[in-house]
């Protein structure tokens, strides 16, 4: 892939791509290959801007010199993911129950119990602003499911999923402020559009996601 | 079509003939190309370079000014290569202002192009530092603060900085990009671009 970029990746594709630059996790070709495809599109340079400018900032910055807010204690490591994927497992039961059919959820006979580093998708925009694109790891997983965890805002309570023809289902915010399910992946290439709705300070809100494209209308 | 064709009068701004249309002397298509990617090229040339080094800009200018040489003397035929000749010539300007920090003079050409749309660099350090300083006011843990100085102050790799740290890679990915996505609202919200 180090010739030109004549067609335009997927959302969720470009999504994953920008992630791992940013995440400076592109080297040799790739990192090459992707500055390249990213030149000409407006909007994957101005994330690279903010991304510049918050170096740029840091650096500047006196009141942020160096040690300044070095940890003396570091709590040890308490893993999220495997919590979130707990409480995925409920919600994909649910789910398993009606659109997708019980067949196509949990774990087939003889199969591992446990599903290692399954697709994840993340939407991560709590300001309602449109058109976010979600971050995307373990696109590459041979995992039945998709994790897809939704950031919530902190005043958020009584969170309901919503997805065609499914019975709603109650979702329970994480400490870390997310809500999260489990999606079959057979059923990524629909064009499905799950709605969250929740409790803000007595008004009830309303997002949508856009599971196949990876993004917020 | 080829670059002996004369094409100043053709109006199809894609990149497709673009290369084409530059070796042909067409001056349009040469601020074609200017549009297309001088804003790519600025932000790019920034992350090559030392965080706040004022020398991107000349730099960055450097870049267009010996791609569009190239493409007038016809040395690009391919335009499907264009952006990966383009991308090649950025990293070979910085990694050569950093051996010998040397500084070239574009060509006229590119004297009366317009300044700089780029809304990041309409700020000046005081209010990045001030905006930068509301991300930080917004993360009350410690060590997301820590996250965000040794993964753009110190530079450490998104590995380096979680075994250091003892957090997974979902964290650090929460905090990063919350911590992006809000220094964009507060550029957006300082009028800078669109949200």
């Amino acid at each position: 892939m180090t010739s030109g970029t004549p067609t335009r990746m997927a959302a969720w594709l470009e999504s994953a791509w920008l992630a791992r630059y940013l995440d400076r996790q592109l080297e040799g070709e790739e990192l090459a290959w992707f500055e390249a495809y990213l030149l000409d599109k407006p909007e994957l340079v101005e994330t690279v801007e903010v991304d510049d400018a918050m170096r740029d900032s840091f650096a500047g910055e006196p009141g942020i010199a160096r040690g300044g807010h070095r940890l003396d204690r570091v709590r040890r490591h308490t893993p999220i993911f495997p919590r979130r994927i707990a409480a995925a497992a409920t919600v994909v039961a649910a789910l398993g129950m009606g659109w997708f059919g019980r067949s196509a959820i949990g774990p087939k006979p003889g199969m591992e119990a446990v599903i290692a580093d399954p697709t994840r998708i993340v939407y991560d925009t709590t300001r309602g602003s449109t058109g976010s694109v979600a971050q995307l790891s373990h696109a590459a997983s041979a995992s039945p499911y998709v994790l897809i965890e939704v950031a919530m805002p902190p005043s958020a309570r009584n969170v309901v999923l919503a997805l065609d023809g499914q019975p709603d289902v109650s979702l329970e915010i994480s400490p870390d402020g997310f809500v999260s399910f489990l999606f079959p992946r057979n059923a990524m290439d629909r064009s499905r559009r799950a709605e969250i709705s929740y409790l803000d300070h007595g008004v009830t809100r309303r997002r949508s996601i856009e599971i196949a494209s990876g993004r917020t209308p | 079509m080829s670059a002996g064709e004369g094409t100043a009068t053709v109006d199809v701004p894609g990149a497709t003939d673009l290369v084409a249309r530059i070796a042909a002397g067409d001056r349009r298509a040469e601020h074609d190309f200017i549009r297309q990617y001088e804003r790519g090229v600025r932000a790019l040339v920034r992350r090559h370079c030392r965080p706040n080094d004022p020398i991107a800009d000349d730099l960055a200018q450097d870049v267009l000014a010996r791609v569009l040489e190239r493409l007038r003397a016809g040395a690009i035929r391919d335009s499907v290569a264009l952006p990966a000749y383009v991308q090649a010539t950025i990293v070979h300007t910085t990694s050569a202002e950093y051996r010998a920090r040397r500084v070239t003079e574009g060509p006229a050409v590119l004297d009366d192009l317009p300044a700089s749309d780029n809304p990041v660099e309409r700020l000046d350090s005081e209010q990045l530092a001030a905006l930068l300083r509301k991300v930080l006011a917004q993360l009350p843990v410690a060590r997301d603060r820590e996250i965000l100085v040794r993964f753009y102050l110190d530079e450490q790799d998104k590995d380096e900085v979680c075994r250091s740290l003892g957090i997974d890679a979902t964290h650090f990915h929460r905090v990063v990009f919350r911590a992006r996505e809000r220094f964009r609202d507060l550029l957006h919200r300082a009028g800078l671009g669109e949200p």
